[in-house]
């Protein structure tokens, strides 16, 4: 498994043919192309998947756990991102869909969705009550907390201060695992169906928590054809456990949905991680300031665009609407008096910048590298063309200041050195 | 006396071009961030050239911006053609402005511009002649 610092996508050499996209369309310039090979900078990285979207290729794979690791616990507990039921348009109802869940081998399918109830009237709390610096930006997701930390480090103290639904619910099904059957921690595992690499990283890497109550992540995907074929022979649930998802809570994922259900009218609801940083470049501004409440999400369409769903984001919305609309509640009740003191929905960590871009600690010097950048920049062509491997002639210029590449590495320079070498030799 | 180090960037602002307005200050910014300033110190940057930038596009017939970094000082300059600000005393009143409805309808214009500058330098000064141009000049102290 990863260590902390590392990051749950990795770049699959037999596939990557160094053709420069997803350098291009990375938001935090973390991506160079060395020897037709792209190298992720861990530092830089903050898991919000445009490489992956971006790569032709599908030269991207997911460090991440499985099924396998069922057997390494005596009670396993299973957490269906939201988006999970959106994956089946057939429309299957929850209920059953938590059944098929459990037909995976898990003990126990426990649903962010429940977490949800807890948190929106906090979220309402929190901005009525103006506890953080307006606008306060939503928590949720972890790709642009990770933004926050390596581009915008001014805006940390507008992070809302609740943990995201996942964590909450990990650690509310732990407790009332614990607390009913007597297992201790170790011998739970909670799992989590992701929609997205940023949520894998988080368990390993966590931040805003001291550390994760999920053991083990798995992309939706990769137990999608499972889960298909074991509803293909399933009409009704199986079990009282079963129907756990409150559907109600579903729209939470989509995009507006953790405002809308919080009861906040005065918000931004942004999507894609290049459109959450011109939103971020505008609060920095001092542009929105009379705007309550943030919410973004890395992935165009919010989770239900996250790269490791199967289905379409704009279908899976529509899926979302018809579940949360035509199935029943009546979830299981039992948990109720557990929970009713569960108190885990705080971030618990603070929440450091990150800044993986500035020139030089010494002031004088940073201006001095910055002089240079802007020289070296004016002679390139600034076609930001890629070839060289940095993400465009600016980025090539800093890396060349920081010693990382050569003025060689551009094409046109080369040609240029080349197109001298012929004039003096015919001289 | 040894040459101090400084590092300048320019850049052009076009009046009435709302849909790129702010792209000046975002790099102004960035450079700032890149340069391992506080965020305060940014903030404060960062507002000024906004407002500076917008003042452009909507009062003036177009100018330029400049910013200036030097070990112990950040200045923003600007520049414009015209029209020149009638009674520089009064634009200075919060509340006070001579924005068109266009440009009020776009949420600018609250007379808060040349105040807000003001308050966020360390260090201004303000010149203008009728029918010729204005020239700004804010500084922040650095450490």
């Amino acid at each position: 498994m990863m260590g902390k610092d590392a990051h749950a996508v990795k770049v699959r050499a037999d596939r990557c043919t160094g053709c420069t996209r997803c350098m291009q369309s990375c938001p935090t310039e973390a991506i160079r192309v060395k020897e037709g090979l792209a190298i992720i900078n861990a530092a830089r990285c903050i898991d919000c998947s445009q490489c992956i979207e971006s790569c032709p290729f599908d030269a991207h794979s997911i460090d991440s756990g499985s099924l396998e690791d069922i057997k390494n616990f005596k009670y396993t507990i299973v957490i269906p991102a939201i988006t999970f039921a959106a994956q089946f348009s057939g429309g299957p109802k929850i209920d059953v869909l938590c059944s098929a869940l459990r037909k995976l081998g898990f003990d126990l399918v426990f649903s962010e969705g429940l977490a949800v109830d807890y948190l929106k009237d906090r979220v309402r709390e929190i901005v009525v009550n103006n506890q953080v610096k307006k606008p306060i930006i939503s928590s949720h997701c972890p790709a642009v907390i990770r933004l926050i930390q390596t581009k915008y480090s001014s805006l940390i103290d507008h992070i809302m201060p609740t943990g995201s639904p996942v964590d909450i619910a990990a650690n509310m099904a732990r407790n009332l695992i614990k607390e009913k059957y007597g297992y201790s921690d170790s011998d739970i595992g909670v799992f989590y169906l992701s929609p997205c690499p940023a949520r894998i990283t988080n368990v390993v890497n966590p931040i805003g928590m001291q550390e994760s109550a999920i053991n083990v992540t798995i992309p939706i995907k990769d137990v999608y054809g499972d889960v298909l074929r074991i509803l293909s022979g399933m009409k009704e649930p199986v079990s009282e456990f079963s129907n756990c998802m409150k559907p109600e809570n579903l729209p939470w994922a989509e995009v507006g949905g953790q405002a809308k259900m919080s009861g906040v009218d005065n918000y931004i609801a942004v999507s894609g991680i290049h459109e959450v940083a011109k939103v971020f470049d505008q609060i920095e501004m001092g542009e929105l300031d009379e705007v309550d409440f943030i919410e973004a999400s890395s992935c165009t369409g919010g989770c239900v665009g996250g790269p490791l769903n199967i289905e379409n984001p704009f279908v899976a919305q529509r899926n979302i609407r018809r579940l949360a609309e035509n199935s029943s509640q009546g979830y299981f009740q039992m948990i109720d008096s557990v929970l009713a003191q569960f108190k885990h929905i705080y971030l618990t960590e603070e929440i450091s910048p990150k800044q993986t871009n500035i020139l030089d600690e010494d002031f004088t010097k940073a201006i001095e590298k910055m002089k240079q950048i802007e020289e070296i920049t004016s002679r390139l062509r600034g076609l930001d063309c890629g070839s060289c491997g940095a993400p465009n002639c600016r980025a090539l210029a800093e890396d060349i200041v920081q010693g990382k590449a050569r003025m060689e590495d551009c094409v046109f320079y080369q040609e240029q050195q080349h197109l001298w070498r012929l004039e003096d030799e015919s001289e | 006396m040894t040459e101090e180090v400084a590092a300048s960037f320019d850049y052009e602002i076009e009046k009435d071009d709302f849909k790129i307005a702010g792209s000046a200050s975002s790099h102004i910014k960035k450079i700032l961030k890149q340069l391992g300033l506080p965020n305060p110190l940014i903030r404060r940057a960062s507002i000024i050239a906004y407002e500076l930038e917008i003042n452009l596009v909507i009062h003036t017939f177009g100018g330029s911006m400049r910013l200036e970094v030097h070990p112990d000082r950040i200045v923003i300059l600007t520049e414009d053609v015209g029209p020149g600000i009638e009674d520089v005393d009064q634009a200075l009143i919060e509340g006070y402005s001579t924005a068109n409805d266009k440009a009020r309808e776009m949420g600018f214009g609250a007379g808060m511009g040349l105040p807000n500058i003001r308050r966020c330098s360390d260090d201004f000064s303000i010149r203008s002649k009728l029918g010729e141009g204005t020239w700004i000049r804010s500084e922040i102290h650095v450490g």
